[in-house]
């Protein structure tokens, strides 16, 4: 994920748990986004653990029939009370009470939720609940609330979110995704047919940087299988990747992936007019120089019409030599 | 006084903190010291009001045995 955005990310999130605008927050945009998530570790136990009641009201959550403390937690409570108090519930009783809240609540609480603190009870929801509240948080475009989540779902859960959201939704979610270990398992849960999609909504919606960067959190072989699935798609798809590359300096992300494509993927993507024009070729050439690329850009070239092989020798002679 | 900023950042939210804080201005330190205690103020605010009208809501005698556990 770029620095810049990632940054803009982490702001996001601290502002919503701290109850306060994005706006006022922007000058933490200049330190790490690491720097953001620390202090966001920080306000989270102070907020969750800094008040001894949020034990007591889980206690004296038991006493009241499940329907009426549903009903206090909805209505007297709010979501974000109820979020600082969801973890220190019995599961049990926590799912009891979920199943008896509307998913619009439920998306309310989820917003506001450390899902760490609640990990046992978020296994523990059916997966049809799950699936209602994915639809409530995509209708709200909450992708980074639900980026939280992903890694701490059953596949069954997943699987209902993914139902429920569309491509586009999908791969908006995965640059949000908190848990990097988990999205080689979470991607390959998902069908063929709906990475397709993601691949076409990245052309469709503008969402190619998204794409790219899923690419580099994920294992170099899954990364090989995603771009031989995009490489099957058509020319004017894979000319919204070429331009992204190009408009945001990703190339040196694109070039090691070629490494894991088949000989066909590899093939198919060389031969992407679009891939020809000579400001692109001159880009990724000095992007393989600079980065210490050249074994990744080889066989690239090798599979380039005459033409562009042209302008490469041109630009690069020591390329097109080898040396 | 940069210290003292430092230290109201430190006070709210706890250690460890990361070194990069350093590079904020003194106002900027002073409104994210602000920017927690003012949620913590409203957390606690609402959990007042929250507590308050669950124990006026509920029956008696559940409003007795919540009021025990809740208040003591």
């Amino acid at each position: 994920m770029s620095a810049t955005l990632e940054g803009r990310a982490e702001v996001m999130k601290l502002a919503r748990l701290l109850d306060t605008a994005p706006e006022r927050l922007a000058y933490l945009e200049r330190l790490t986004p690491g720097g953001v998530r620390a202090l966001r570790e920080r306000a989270t136990v102070a907020l969750y653990e800094g008040d001894c009641r949020f034990g007591r009201i889980a206690l004296a959550s038991r006493i009241p029939p499940a329907a009426l403390t549903a009903w206090i937690a909805q209505h007297l409570f709010g979501a974000l009370l109820c979020a600082r108090v969801a973890g220190l519930l019995d599961t049990r009783r926590a799912v009891d009470l979920a199943g008896r809240m509307p998913p619009a609540f439920l998306a309310d609480l989820a917003v506001q939720l450390d899902p760490r603190r609640a990990r046992d009870i978020i296994f523990a929801l059916p997966a049809r609940l799950i699936g209602r509240v994915a639809a409530e948080l995509g209708r709200r475009e909450e992708y980074i609330a639900m980026g939280r989540f992903v890694g701490h779902m059953t596949d069954a859960a997943l699987l209902a979110a993914f139902e429920v959201l569309d491509d586009a939704s999908l791969l908006r979610v995965s640059y949000f995704v908190e848990e990097k270990d988990q999205l080689d398992h979470v991607v390959g849960l998902l069908s063929t047919e709906r990475v397709r999609g993601a691949i076409r909504a990245a052309t469709d919606a503008d969402l190619w940087p998204q794409a790219i960067d899923l690419l580099t959190r994920v294992p170099a072989q899954r990364a090989g299988l995603l771009a031989d699935l995009a490489a099957g798609e058509d020319d004017d798809v894979l000319a919204g990747m070429v331009r992204t590359a190009q408009r945001d300096r990703l190339w040196d992300v694109v070039l090691p992936v070629l490494q894991n494509m088949t000989e066909d993927g590899r093939r198919r993507f060389a031969g992407l007019p679009a891939l020809h024009e000579p400001d692109v070729l001159v880009a990724i050439v000095d992007c393989a120089l600079a980065n210490d690329l050249q074994s990744d850009l080889l066989p690239l070239v090798a599979l380039l019409p005459a033409g562009a092989r042209q302008v490469v020798a041109e630009h690069a002679p020591k390329v097109i030599l080898g040396r | 006084m940069r210290d003292e900023r430092l230290r109201a950042v430190r006070g709210e939210y706890g250690e460890p903190l990361p070194e990069e804080l350093a590079a904020l201005s003194d106002g900027e330190l002073a409104d994210l010291a602000a920017a927690l205690s003012d949620a913590r103020r409203r957390q606690s605010r609402a959990l007042d009001a929250a507590i308050d009208h669950t124990l006026r809501f509920l029956p008696w005698p559940l409003s007795g045995l919540v009021r025990r556990v809740l208040i003591g």
